[in-house]
């Protein structure tokens, strides 16, 4: 193995020029372009569900669906600043109250149902093509992502691909909303919760792996 | 959580030359050769004794030293010359060194020291002490050989001759020396071995 000073000499004939990251705001309006035309070119393929204006009319809908797009903003981030070397990992919090606001419209919902419907309102059932629509539309959006903030894989791949999953699987529940009818709050908290959160368990256990695979190697 | 509050942390946390190494990586960024060259081998001593509270040995800790250089060359890009250099270079050097800790770790979990070294197989046999064998046992053996074996074993294993040599000595030939050689060591091995497996 060659010794520390042979190595230094080795990386300073390599130091040529290059570019600085963006700042990561600036990144983050690039991806959330990305993520606009992909999540765009989801909801336009499957059409506009016929009941949107009328679901749309009702505030606890527009906050609910709100709050899920404030969740995958916020995370996206989040996940531009803690993929950089020295910045306060506190950014990661940054996504909990759009999180607790999105659970907690969904729990709202779940009541609502049982107020006016009894027993019957809360309709329990994981609705497959919900959960398949969020993984797979997660998938360009991950790695999209994943190509911008592969850096993070040798010091902060945990992390970075947590808050990332987050994002990506919030932004494909919020498009899913525009073209996915489920029938109770409790279907949409079940299938979007279950959605959510396997993209989010499935980018933290193999995020090693992605970030190998996409170029930087965690070691 | 601003970038000003974050910057306003970092400043407090930077490392003593932090602005001069700041100044030369915006100018390694920049393709500056000599200032990159210079960072890295300023940076190496206060790497290296970050690594010691890590790693436990001087190779090991060279071998630390040498990843988080190499990591700083893969992400160099990361640095934002306008924020202090120390917070960057701390991160990346702690997690590095944290990571390795953790592939230590595993790595000793894995591994099942040997208890007793001189057993080696699980063969009863091959873990006995040599049985000495006295030298008179021995030239008893041979004399209870065949004629042909005996003289092969005496000119070739206990004279040392060579083949050629103990040829011209019996008047045998070489393949008959060879041959009544390799049935004089069976031989013995009975007579003197007799629990042995073959």
């Amino acid at each position: 193995m060659a010794t520390t000073d042979e190595l230094i000499a080795k990386l300073g004939a390599d130091a040529h020029a290059i570019q600085p990251l963006r700042p990561p705001m600036i990144r983050v309006g690039l991806w959330l372009l990305a993520a606009f035309a992909i999540v765009s070119g989801l909801v336009l393929s499957h059409g506009l569900r016929p009941d949107l204006i009328d679901e749309f009319s009702r505030p606890a809908v527009v906050i609910e669906w709100l709050a899920s797009l404030s969740t995958g903003l916020l995370a996206a981030v989040a996940t531009f600043h803690v993929s950089i070397p020295g910045r306060s990992v506190r950014w990661a919090l940054l996504p909990v109250p759009a999180v607790m606001l999105w659970l907690a419209t969904l729990g709202v919902g779940c009541l609502n149902d049982w107020l006016r419907y009894g027993a019957d309102g809360l309709e329990v059932g994981l609705s497959v093509g919900c959960f398949e629509t969020i993984v797979f539309t997660s998938v360009p959006l991950g790695l999209t992502l994943l190509l911008m903030v592969r850096h993070a894989g040798p010091v902060c791949p945990g992390p970075t691909i947590l808050l990332g999953a987050l994002s990506v699987a919030a932004f494909s529940a919020a498009g899913l909303s525009l073209f996915h009818h489920l029938n109770s709050s409790l279907m949409v908290l079940i299938s979007h919760g279950i959605g959510v959160a396997f993209v989010m368990l499935t980018g933290w256990a193999s995020s090693g792996a992605l970030f190998r695979w996409i170029g930087l190697k965690p070691l | 959580m601003s970038d000003t509050r974050s910057s306003r942390s970092a400043a407090r946390d930077d490392v003593p030359e932090g602005q001069r190494w700041s100044a030369l990586m915006a100018k390694a960024q920049a393709g500056d050769k000599a200032a990159y060259v210079r960072l890295l081998g300023e940076i190496s001593p206060y790497l290296r004794s970050l690594a010691r509270r890590y790693v436990p040995t001087q190779d090991a800790t060279e071998d630390a030293v040498q990843d988080i250089l190499l990591t700083i060359h893969g992400i160099r890009h990361t640095y934002d010359p306008r924020l202090p250099f120390g917070p960057w270079l701390v991160t990346i050097a702690k997690r590095r060194l944290i990571n390795r800790l953790r592939q230590h770790t595993r790595m000793v979990a894995h591994e099942v020291a040997l208890e007793d070294d001189a057993v080696t197989f699980a063969d009863d046999e091959v873990n006995l002490p040599d049985r000495k064998i006295h030298y008179l046992d021995v030239r008893k053996a041979v004399g209870e050989l065949p004629d042909g074996q005996r003289q092969a074993v005496v000119l070739l294993k206990l004279r040392e001759m060579s083949l050629k040599e103990a040829s011209e000595a019996s008047g045998q030939s070489i393949g008959a020396l060879k041959v009544s050689c390799h049935r004089a060591i069976k031989a013995l091995q009975r007579i003197l071995e007799p629990s042995r497996k073959r």
